[in-house]
C-alpha cells in the first residue's frame, strides 16, 4: 500500500511541478511555446523521446535486475521450507538430516533420535504469542530405502511423516499440480523427483522402506518441508511405527499468518517460545527469517560486481541524455536567435527549454522505466531458473513489480533528464543572436571562464591528490592526479602552449596514470570502485585524445578509406562529419565504448572465475567423491576397512581418503565486538588434513606454506583453519555466501594473519573451548566447513568421540572416477553410507554460476543495444539536420547509393572507434580486475575470453551496422527537390 | 539560334492530392538553344523553382516531356538521370549550399569525382575552375571562412568545373548584396560569352535582363516571353542591378 503510494507520488510530483508553473501567466505562455515545439515536428519529438527513454530504460533495467536477483536469492534460500516459517526441534536431534549438506548432518544418536510428544506440542502451541499461526507436527528421519527391481538403494533417504491433513506439507508434481494426500494409506509412499531418479523408481513400484514394503503412489517435485531434494513422504503414523517412536514427532513447524518481513532476531520464536525451548532443551529456529537474511547477504555479494556494471551502464545512459538534449538545442539554435532578437530574456529562454525538458523527462522516464522493468523482469526470469543450489529444488518464481525500485529509477530518469536540460538550456540561452540568425557558428566564447574552470580543477585535483598521498589511498591520489592532468591539459593553451600538444599530453597522462598498477599510488582496497573510476577516466581520456586530434584522425581515416572502391567522393565528407562535431561524436564514442568496456570486463571476469570450476578438484580440495554416514543408529564405520573388506571395490583404485565429523555450534571471536553466531565446525581426521589440497592463502606468522598449516592443525588440537567466507570482502568474485560469523581485524589483502586471532567455541554442555585461527582457505573451497579443526580438537569441544561421519575420496586414476563411485556405493550400501560424485555437482554449480554471468552479460548486451539505438537516433538526427546538403549532393550527381555510403561510413567510423576504444581499455583494465579477484580466489588465472570478445565485437558491429544501414537508407531516400527547399 | 538543348513540352506538376492538391506547373513549354541564357521571372510561388527542378530532372513530372540534349530525361532510370546530372549539368543555388566540411577546392572537385574523374585530374581541373572565378588563393578555405559573394563564386565554379552542357541557377544572386551580385553576374556573363547554356531563375528584373530571353511566369504558366537579343548586345550596365 505504501509502496503504491510512493509510486503515485513519484510519478505525480514532476507533473505537479509542471502544472504549478502552468498556473502562472508567464508560465502559461512558456508551457504553450514548449507544447507547440513538441508538436510542431512529431517525428523529431518522438526521436528525442525515444533516445531519452532508452537512457531511462537503462536505469530501471539495472534496478529491476538487482531487485529480481534479490528475489531469486530469497526464493532459492526458502525453496526447501514449503509453507514453514519456523521450526521447533529437540536440540540433540538434528532432524534436518540432509546427507547432501555435510554441515547440517547431525551427531549420531545412540539411543535413537530425541523426539517430542503431544504434550510438548501442546505446550508449544500454548506458548505462541503470534495469532493465527498454523502449528504442524512432523517426523523426519533418514530411513534406508531399497528398490529391489533396479537394485538401487539409499541408506538414508529423508522420509517425512506427516498427518494426512497437515498443511505444512504441500506437495506439487512436476506439472505444477498439487498432489492429494487424503487417501494416503499405511503402505503408501510418495517420493520426490530426485529420489525417483536416484532409485529408478516410478509410480506403482514397490520399495523396501526399512523393514516394510511400500508402494509408490506418486512423485512430487516440491513441497516436502525441511527435506533435501531426494526425499519421501509417508503418513505420520506409519513413520512412527517404522522408527518405533509411537506418538512422537521431531519437528514442530510453524506457519505464520503474516508474511515474514522481520529480521531473524525479531522472529516470534524468539519471544515466549524461547524460554519454553530453553527450559526443554529444544531449539526454536526462525527458518524463513534467517533464509531471508542469508539471501540478502548473497545478493549483496553478487551485487558488487553487478553494481560496477550497472553504474557504467548508467553513465552511458546519462551520456545518451546529454547527447540527445544537445542535439535538440542545436536544432533550435536559429529559433533561439529569433526569440532573443524579439526581446525574450535569457532566463526566460532557458526556462522555456527547461520546461520542455521536464515534459520530456516525465514522458521518457515513464516509458523507459516501464520498458526497463519488462526487460529486467524478462532477463531475471531466465536468471531465476538458474541461480539455484544443486542441493535445492528449482524455485518457482514470480517476478513482481517493485514499486520502490521503479519509482527510484523513474525519479533518477526525470532528475537526470531535467538537470541536463536545464544546464543545456542555460548554455543554449547564451546564443549569439547575430550568429544564430545568420545560421553561422557562434564565435569562440569568452576566455575568462575558460581559465577559471581549469584553475579550479587544478586546485581541487592537487588537494585531492595530497589527501590521497597522506592517507595512502590510491583512489584519491589517482582521482586528484587525473584532475590535475585534465586541468593542465585544458588550461595550458591559455598560456600559449599549442592546444593540440596540451590536450593530447593531458589525455595521454591520464591514460598512463590509470594504466599503471594502482598499488603504486597507495592502498587500493579490495573494492571495485577503482575499476569504475578507471573505466570512466580511461574512456574520457581516450575520447579526449581522439577529438583533440580530430584533424590527424581525419587524415588517417581518409588515407585508410579512400582506396576503397567508389569512395573517393564520399570519404572526405563522411570522415569530416564523423569527427567534426567534437562533442557529439566524442560523446557517442564514449557511450559506446563504456558499454563495450563493461561487457568486455565482465567477459574477463567470467573467464577467470570459470577457470576455477573447470576442474572440480580445485574446489573440492582435490577429492572426487563425498560419502556420508546417514544411518540413525550405531557407530559410523571406518571407511578404509570397509573398503578393504568389501569384494565390491578394489582398494588400489582408491587414492586419498579423508574424513571428518561436524557439529553446528555457536562461536565468537575473542576480543571482537560482534557476538556469537552459529558456525559449522569440522573435526577432520589425519588423512583429511594430510590429503586435502586446499591452499591456505592467509597464514599465521611462522607458517610458510599450506602444508605447514595443515600439519600444524594436525598436531595442535587447539588450532583451527577457517573458510574464506568468514572474511569480509567486497571483491567482484561471484562465489558463495558469507558465513554468519565474520572475523574482525582480518582483511583479504593482508600478508598474514594476526598471531592472536582466536575463536571461542561453545560446546553443547555449555563449556567453551578456545581455538587459535592459523589459516584461511579461499572462498573457492566450496566443500569445507566454516571452522576446521582436528578430530581431537572437535572431541574437546563436544566432549564426545568425533570419529568421522563424512568422508572425501579421491580416485587413484582420475579417468575412473565413475567406476570408483559405483564400486564405493555398492561397498557402502549396507553400512548406511551414501556416496555422491562431486564432479557433477561442481559442474552444475559452475554452469549456474556461468549462467548468472552470461545473463549479466546479456543485460550488458542490452546496454549495447541501447548504445547502438542511440547511434541510430544520432544518425537520423544528422540526416534531418543535413537534408539540404543531401539535396545538393543529389542535385550535382551523387547517387542514392553514394548518400547511403556517406552516412554509413560516418556512423561506422564512430562505432568502430567506440568499439576499439572499449575493447582496448578492456585489455588495459582487466589484468587489475582479475588480480583483484585473486584476493578471494587465488586460483583465478588471467584468460582472454576470445569467444566472448568475438561475440561482443561481432554483435556490436552487426547491430550498429544494421542501425546505420537503416538510417542511411533513409538518407538515400530523401527526395532531392524537396530537400533543397528545406532550409534548416 | 542553333539546336535546342532543352525541350520542355507541356509539362504539368501537381503537389499533394485531392482537396489539398495545388498545381505548381500547368502545361509549361519552353525551348532553350545551346549557348542561350534564359531568365525565368515571376512572383514568389509562381512555380519558377518547380520548373527548374522538373526540367533538370531533380523532381518528377505529372505530364508532358522534357528532352535534354535530345533525351527524355524522365524516361531514364533514376540512376541514369543522376549520372546525367553529374556529367552534363551544373547547379547553382540561392543559399550557395556548399558542403561546410569541405574546402573550396574539395567542393569544386565534387562533381568531377561524382562523374568518375580520376582524383589527380579532378584536382587540377578544380583548381583551374577556382582560378576562373578568381578564388585560386582561397582553395583551402572552408565555406565558413568565405564571404557570401565568394561562396557563391565557389558554387559557380562547382557548377561549371565539369564543362556541363547546361547550368541551372535558382536565384543565384538572391542572397547577395549589390556588390557581390554584380560580381557574380559579371562572372556568369563571361562564362556565357564562352558558350555556357544557362537557365537562371530570378525575381529581380535587372538581373533577368542579363538573359537572352526572359520567360515570365504566373500561377504555374508561362505568361509571356521577352526576347532581349534584339537589344544591344551589351545588356544592362554593370552598375544597374538592384537588390
Ligand atoms: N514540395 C512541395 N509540396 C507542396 N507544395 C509545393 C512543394 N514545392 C512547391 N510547392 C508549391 O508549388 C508552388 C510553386 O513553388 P516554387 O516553384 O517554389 O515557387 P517559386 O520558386 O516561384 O517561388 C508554390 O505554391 C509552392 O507552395
Ligand atoms: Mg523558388
Amino acid at each position: 500500500m505504501s509502496d503504491a503510494l510512493t509510486l503515485v507520488v513519484a510519478v505525480a510530483s514532476p507533473l505537479l511541478l509542471i502544472a504549478l508553473v502552468a498556473l502562472t501567466p508567464r508560465g502559461r505562455l512558456s508551457v504553450r511555446i514548449a507544447m507547440r515545439n513538441a508538436f510542431r515536428r512529431p517525428a523529431q519529438t518522438l526521436l528525442v523521446a525515444l533516445g531519452l527513454s532508452l537512457a531511462a530504460l537503462l536505469f530501471s533495467a539495472s534496478f529491476t535486475l538487482e531487485a529480481a536477483l534479490h528475489q531469486a536469492m530469497r526464493a532459492q534460500q526458502t525453496a526447501d521450507l514449503g509453507g514453514v516459517d519456523a521450526v521447533v526441534t529437540p536440540v540433540e536431534a538434528d532432524d534436518r538430516e540432509e546427507p547432501e549438506q555435510p554441515e547440517e548432518a547431525g551427531e549420531a544418536a545412540d539411543t535413537g533420535p530425541p523426539a517430542l510428544d503431544s504434550d510438548d506440542v501442546r505446550s508449544i502451541e500454548d506458548a505462541l504469542d503470534e495469532p493465527g499461526t498454523t502449528v504442524s507436527s512432523l517426523l523426519s528421519l533418514p530411513v534406508p530405502v531399497e528398490h529391489e527391481r533396479t537394485e538401487r538403494g539409499e541408506p538414508g533417504l529423508t522420509v517425512v511423516g506427516a498427518a494426512n491433513n497437515d498443511d505444512a506439507v504441500r506437495l506439487v508434481d512436476s506439472s505444477g499440480e498439487p498432489l492429494a494426500r487424503d487417501g494416503l494409506r499405511e503402505d503408501d509412499i510418495l517420493i520426490s523427483g530426485a529420489a525417483s531418479r536416484d532409485l529408478r523408481a516410478e509410480r506403482g513400484d514397490v520399495l523396501t522402506v526399512a523393514d516394510r514394503t511400500m508402494r509408490v503412489v506418486g512423485v512430487y517435485e516440491t513441497g516436502a518441508p525441511l527435506a533435501p531434494p531426494a526425499s519421501a513422504v509417508v503418513s505420520l503414523r506409519e513413520l512412527q511405527e517404522i522408527a518405533d517412536l509411537p506418538n512422537r514427532v521431531n519437528a514442530v513447524t510453524l506457519a505464520y499468518d503474516r508474511e515474514v518481513t522481520w529480521e531473524e532476531r525479531e522472529d516470534p520464536v524468539h519471544g515466549e517460545l524461547s524460554s519454553l525451548a530453553r527450559a526443554n532443551d529444544w531449539e526454536a529456529e526462525p527458518l524463513r527469517a534467517s533464509a531471508h537474511e542469508s539471501a540478502d547477504r548473497l545478493t549483496t555479494e553478487l551485487s558488487t560486481l553487478f553494481l560496477l556494471f550497472s553504474q557504467l551502464s548508467m553513465v552511458a545512459g546519462v551520456l545518451l541524455i546529454v547527447l540527445v538534449v544537445m542535439m535538440l538545442a542545436g536544432e533550435r539554435h536559429a529559433e533561439f536567435g529569433v526569440l532573443r532578437a524579439m526581446g525574450m530574456k535569457r532566463g526566460r529562454l532557458a526556462f522555456v527549454l527547461a520546461l520542455e525538458g521536464l515534459g520530456y523527462a516525465v514522458l521518457a522516464s515513464a516509458a523507459g522505466t516501464l520498458l526497463g522493468w519488462a526487460v529486467g523482469a524478462g532477463a531475471s526470469r531466465v536468471l531465476s531458473d538458474r541461480v539455484t543450489d544443486p542441493a535445492l529444488p528449482p524455485p518457482r518464481l514470480e517476478f513482481g513489480f517493485d514499486p520502490v525500485a521503479m519509482a527510484t529509477a523513474y525519479l533518477i530518469g526525470v532528475g537526470v533528464i531535467a538537470v541536463v536540460f536545464a544546464l543545456v538550456a542555460l548554455r543554449a540561452s547564451k546564443v549569439d543572436i547575430v550568429a544564430a540568425l545568420r545560421g553561422a557558428e557562434a564565435p569562440p566564447r569568452s576566455r575568462r571562464r575558460a581559465v577559471v574552470l581549469p584553475v579550479l580543477a587544478l586546485l581541487a585535483g592537487l588537494a585531492t591528490a595530497a589527501l590521497g598521498v597522506r592517507n595512502g589511498t590510491a583512489t584519491e591520489t589517482l582521482t586528484g592526479l587525473t584532475l590535475v592532468c585534465g586541468a593542465l591539459g585544458a588550461g595550458l593553451p591559455r598560456l600559449r602552449v599549442p592546444q593540440r600538444l596540451a590536450h593530447s599530453a593531458g589525455a595521454v597522462a591520464v591514460i598512463v596514470l590509470w594504466s599503471l598498477p594502482s598499488e603504486l599510488f597507495g592502498e587500493t582496497g579490495s573494492g571495485i570502485t577503482i575499476f569504475f573510476l578507471s573505466g570512466i577516466a580511461l574512456v574520457g581520456a581516450g575520447v579526449w585524445l581522439f577529438v583533440s586530434n580530430d584533424d590527424l584522425v581525419q587524415r588517417a581515416l581518409r588515407r585508410l578509406l579512400a582506396p576503397l572502391p567508389r569512395m573517393t567522393s564520399v570519404v572526405p565528407i563522411a570522415v569530416a562529419y564523423s569527427v567534426r562535431n567534437r562533442l557529439r561524436s566524442g560523446m557517442t564514442i564514449a557511450m559506446l565504448s563504456i558499454v563495450v568496456l563493461t561487457i568486455t570486463l565482465s567477459g574477463f571476469v567470467t573467464a577467470a572465475v570459470n577457470q576455477i570450476y573447470a576442474d572440480h578438484r580445485s574446489v573440492t580440495g582435490g577429492f572426487d567423491l563425498q560419502a556420508s554416514w546417514v544411518s540413525p543408529g550405531g557407530a559410523p564405520p571406518d571407511l578404509r576397512s570397509v573398503f578393504e573388506e568389501s569384494p565390491h571395490i578394489d582398494t588400489s583404485e582408491v587414492g586419498r581418503i579423508g574424513g571428518y565429523a561436524d557439529v553446528s555450534v555457536r562461536a565468537r571471536q575473542i576480543d571482537a565486538e560482534a557476538g556469537a553466531e552459529e558456525v559449522g565446525v569440522w573435526g577432520a581426521d589425519e588423512d583429511y588434513l594430510l590429503g586435502n589440497r586446499y591452499p591456505v592463502f592467509l597464514r599465521a606468522p611462522g607458517l610458510d606454506s599450506s602444508e605447514e598449516v595443515w600439519d600444524e592443525l594436525r598436531r595442535s588440537p587447539n588450532t583451527a583453519v577457517v573458510s574464506g567466507t568468514m572474511i569480509p570482502s567486497d571483491s567482484a568474485a561471484f562465489v558463495g555466501g558469507g558465513s554468519d560469523l565474520e572475523l574482525e581485524g582480518v582483511d583479504v589483502l593482508d600478508e598474514e594473519l594476526p598471531g592472536d586471532l582466536r575463536l571461542e567455541v561453545a560446546g553443547p554442555d555449555g563449556g567453551t573451548t578456545t581455538l587459535r585461527v592459523i589459516g584461511v582457505v579461499d572462498r573457492s573451497a566450496e566443500y569445507l566447513g566454516d571452522v576446521v579443526t582436528s578430530t581431537e580438537g572437535l572431541a574437546r569441544i563436544t566432549g564426545e568421540d568425533a570419529s568421522p561421519t563424512h568422508w572425501f575420496v579421491a580416485a587413484e586414476d582420475r579417468e575412473e572416477v565413475g567406476e570408483v563411485a559405483l564400486a564405493a556405493r555398492r561397498a557402502l550400501l549396507d553400512h548406511g553410507v551414501t556416496v555422491t560424485p562431486l564432479q557433477e555437482e561442481v559442474e552444475f554449480r559452475a554452469s549456474s554460476n556461468g549462467v548468472v554471468q552470461w545473463l549479466l552479460m546479456a543485460f550488458m548486451g542490452f546496454g549495447l543495444v541501447v548504445g547502438c539505438s542511440a547511434l541510430g537516433v544520432v544518425s537520423i538526427r544528422s540526416i534531418t539536420e543535413r537534408r539540404n546538403q543531401i539535396g545538393v549532393l543529389r542535385a550535382i550527381g551523387m547517387q542514392r547509393s553514394g548518400i547511403r555510403r556517406l552516412f554509413l561510413i560516418e556512423s561506422l567510423v564512430v562505432t568502430v572507434s567506440g568499439i576499439a576504444l572499449g575493447v582496448g581499455l578492456g585489455f588495459a583494465v582487466s589484468p587489475g580486475l582479475v588480480d583483484s579477484l585473486r584476493v578471494d580466489l587465488p586460483g583465478v588465472t588471467y584468460t582472454v575470453p576470445v569467444a566472448v570478445l568475438v561475440v561482443i565485437i561481432g554483435a556490436t558491429l552487426v547491430f550498429s551496422t544494421l542501425v546505420s544501414v537503416l538510417a542511411s537508407r533513409r538518407a538515400g531516400d530523401v527526395p532531392p527537390a524537396e530537400a533543397l527547399r528545406d532550409r534548416t | 539560334m542553333t539546336t535546342p538543348v532543352i525541350h520542355v513540352k507541356d509539362i504539368t506538376k501537381t503537389y499533394g492530392e485531392g482537396q489539398a492538391s495545388s498545381s505548381a506547373l500547368r502545361n509549361v513549354s519552353l525551348t532553350v538553344a545551346e549557348g542561350e541564357w534564359v531568365s525565368i521571372m515571376g512572383p514568389s510561388g509562381c512555380g519558377k523553382s518547380t520548373l527548374l527542378n522538373c526540367a533538370s530532372g531533380l523532381d518528377g513530372i505529372d505530364g508532358g516531356t522534357v528532352l535534354v540534349e535530345g533525351e527524355d530525361i524522365h524516361a531514364l532510370s533514376e540512376r541514369k538521370r543522376t549520372v546525367r546530372r553529374a556529367r552534363r549539368m551544373g547547379f547553382v543555388f540561392q543559399g550557395y549550399n556548399l558542403i561546410p566540411v569541405l574546402s573550396a577546392l574539395e567542393n569544386v572537385e565534387m562533381p568531377l569525382l561524382l562523374g568518375g574523374a580520376r582524383p589527380g585530374n579532378a584536382r587540377s581541373r578544380a583548381l583551374a575552375a577556382l582560378e576562373r572565378v578568381g578564388l585560386a588563393d582561397r582553395s583551402r578555405h572552408l565555406p565558413s571562412q568565405l564571404s557570401g559573394g565568394q561562396q557563391q563564386r565557389v558554387a559557380i565554379a562547382r557548377g561549371i568545373v565539369h564543362d556541363p552542357a547546361i547550368v541551372w541557377a535558382d536565384e543565384p544572386t538572391g542572397a547577395l548584396d549589390s556588390a557581390s551580385t554584380s560580381e557574380v553576374l559579371r562572372l556568369l556573363r563571361e562564362l556565357h560569352a564562352d558558350g555556357l547554356t544557362l537557365i537562371m531563375v530570378t525575381h529581380d528584373p535587372d538581373v533577368a535582363a542579363y538573359g537572352d530571353r526572359e520567360v515570365h511566369m504566373a500561377d504555374g504558366r508561362v505568361d509571356r516571353v521577352e526576347d532581349n537579343s534584339a537589344r544591344p548586345a551589351s545588356g544592362p550596365s554593370d552598375a544597374s542591378p538592384g537588390v
